[in-house]
């Protein structure tokens, strides 16, 4: 596969990292990001190694899914949303989501000067590779770094995960899967906490017996 | 037991202290549970050799204990579970996200591959910051997630870098121990990542502050000392003076604000100084630093669980003697830890030495205002027989540490490494 198409694609992935908002954000942002991260590692370890990305953000949806679920139906309190922000945000020309895409556009040279600057494991000559998992990683830390929910902070645990686990197996080749599947799946862990905990509260209240 | 098992129970004990016990009505025996997977550590036999995240190229996702890495669990589980015995109030899911911290501690402790190190120092960052959300939701608590979150981000992408840095200062290696100093300096709440740390300890209860100070803090400090002497001099360095010069001027003005502050957070802030200067030994290089980082960093843990939680009805004896072992005066172990760690600042240079007196100075003065002018008031309920027996216990274990120093310190960490 091309270099620059990989790179194309997982640019295309660390912008939905960036923009994506919504109940179900984490789980688009993994799917998103394990997509994009996807031709990366086929390009050091073939379709075996293009599947850890893929799996580990496809684990996301489901344990999220699944997490969702199970919170809707334990009975306890009803706790924190993960998509309400947990400060109020301050009135400003630009919005988050704004702030957000010019940091991923910062994060465009970033990744640019680190796939041509830094050797990765044996793929040095696989610079679109190395960009793609070094932008999702930015794209996820910038996602960490404007956090105003703990839905932001999933998003970023999930992206940074699956691109850790991307680089790792660049770096490492493909005996490293035992390590790369280990951090892949702390995205899938910060879905199904998120899942979770919007399952939780969004849990029906119990009517209340109305008197008189 | 194996590290992965021990890892599990501190897990099953977390679901079981934190899940179970609060629908028995039952949250206060919480700290039982804790003491309980802290003992399991003794079962646990250590690695005559203990590698650490090694900078090496035998990549490897077995988990191996040392004896420092078993120490540090057994003593800081203990402590834990002092500091739930002796909280005034607990929601209940204090116990589980300390729990789920050490459980991931193990992990940090026993990773033999930087990935897994990163990861487990993430996903400890990232139970504490869900944790404190949810108890305090605002702006110290979701900056803390921030910079913890990012800080543990930043040692998964330092973790790609290290393995093949080498002793050149090209970029690969550069990006390797820049990385690495920033993610251990934000977990460590280091300047200028560091503003989260005081903001927390006002927001949150002593017991949900724990996990951090008494694990996940020495932890990262423990580690970090082992990777230090494997990293190639290319990444060593650059992490090594960071962790030299900022953990020194944390600790000047952690110890400034320690001899200011109110009584209510005067010790967060200590312990924050503290903290930075075990950071400043461990950049030093020399043992002496080293050494009395692990010396400061069991008087915290003896001294901390009483001190973390408001003054209370009852127990103001016991606190004076906790506060007295941290005053750096000789012969508490505050003091031996302290100067040691100055010997190792005088070894690396004059400067960083004259930096680690002034912090030494304010932490006495931060001391000595809480010894004289208590100024806290103490609320609440005086404690049960239990609880004050646990207060004691604690205190004249935080002041018996300063009569044999050399002695406890190879007791719980073994040989010095």
């Amino acid at each position: 596969m091309s270099q620059t198409l990989i790179a194309a694609i997982g640019f295309l992935g660390g912008m939905v990292v960036a923009v994506v908002d919504g109940p179900r954000a984490i789980a688009v942002a993994s799917l998103a990001a394990g997509l994009g991260l996807a031709g990366a590692a086929a390009s050091t370890g073939g379709v075996g190694a293009a599947l850890l990305p893929l799996v580990g953000g496809t684990a996301a949806v489901l344990a999220a899914a699944l997490a969702r679920r199970s919170g809707e139906r334990l009975r306890g309190v009803a706790g924190l949303s993960p998509e309400v922000p947990v400060v109020a945000a301050r009135a400003a020309l630009f919005g988050p989501r704004s702030v957000r895409v010019v940091a991923a556009a910062l994060a465009l040279p970033a990744a640019s000067w680190v796939s041509l600057n830094v050797s990765v494991g044996g793929a040095a000559s696989d610079q679109g590779a190395i960009f793609a998992a070094a932008y999702v990683w930015l794209a996820g830390a910038a996602r960490l770094l404007r956090a105003r929910a703990l839905e932001d902070l999933g998003v970023g645990a999930a992206a940074v995960a699956l691109a850790g686990a991307t680089a790792w197996i660049l770096e490492a080749g493909t005996g490293s899967f035992a390590e790369a599947s280990a951090v892949a799946a702390f995205a899938a862990v910060s879905a199904a906490a998120a899942g979770w905990l919007t399952g939780r509260h969004r849990r029906p209240s119990a009517p209340v017996e109305e008197s008189g | 037991m194996s590290p992965l098992g021990l890892a599990l129970t501190w897990a099953g004990a977390g679901v079981l202290g934190g899940a179970m016990l609060p629908r028995l009505h039952r949250r206060r025996l919480a700290w039982i549970v804790v003491l309980g997977a802290a003992l399991a550590g003794l079962a646990a036999a250590p690695a005559a050799t203990w590698p650490g995240p090694a900078a090496s190229h035998a990549y490897g996702a077995s988990l191996v204990l040392g004896r420092p890495a078993l120490g540090l669990l057994v003593a800081g589980g203990i402590a834990l579970a002092a500091t739930l015995a002796i909280a005034p109030h607990l929601e209940g899911a204090e116990s589980l996200a300390a729990c789920l911290v050490v459980s991931a501690c193990v992990v940090v402790l026993g990773a033999t591959v930087p990935i897994i190190w990163g990861l487990a120092v993430a996903l400890a960052a990232a139970v504490l910051a869900l944790r404190w959300i949810a108890a305090a939701p605002g702006r110290a608590t979701l900056a803390a997630g921030r910079v913890m979150g990012l800080g543990g981000a930043v040692l998964v992408g330092a973790a790609v870098f290290v393995p093949a840095a080498g002793p050149a200062v090209d970029n690969r290696t550069a990006l390797a121990g820049g990385l690495l100093a920033g993610g251990v300096c934000a977990q460590l709440a280091l300047v200028p990542l560091g503003g989260w740390a005081p903001s927390v300890a006002r927001a949150v209860s002593g017991a949900d502050l724990a996990p951090w100070v008494m694990l996940l803090a020495p932890s990262v400090l423990l580690t970090a000392g082992v990777l230090l002497p494997a990293l190639p001099g290319g990444a060593r360095v650059p992490l090594a003076n960071v962790l030299l010069v900022l953990g020194l001027a944390s600790a000047v003005f952690g110890a400034v604000q320690a001899a200011r502050a109110s009584p209510a957070v005067r010790y967060s802030r200590v312990v924050i100084a503290d903290l930075a200067l075990v950071a400043a030994g461990l950049g030093t290089g020399h043992t002496a630093g080293r050494l009395g980082g692990l010396v400061l960093i069991l008087a915290q843990l003896c001294a901390g669980p009483l001190l973390v939680h408001p003054a209370r009805p009852g127990l103001g004896r016991q606190r004076a003697l906790a506060w007295l072992s941290l005053t750096g005066l000789p012969p508490t172990p505050a003091f031996w830890g302290r100067f040691l760690v100055l010997e190792g600042c005088a070894a690396a240079s004059g400067t960083a030495l004259a930096a680690g007196m002034v912090a030494s100075a304010g932490l006495l003065i931060a001391a000595v205002r809480a010894l004289t002018l208590p100024g806290d008031a103490a609320e609440g309920t005086p404690p049960g027989r239990l609880v004050r027996a646990v207060t004691w216990a604690v205190a004249l274990a935080s002041i018996s540490l300063g009569f044999a120093p050399d002695a406890i310190t190879t007791g719980v960490f073994g040989a010095i490494m």
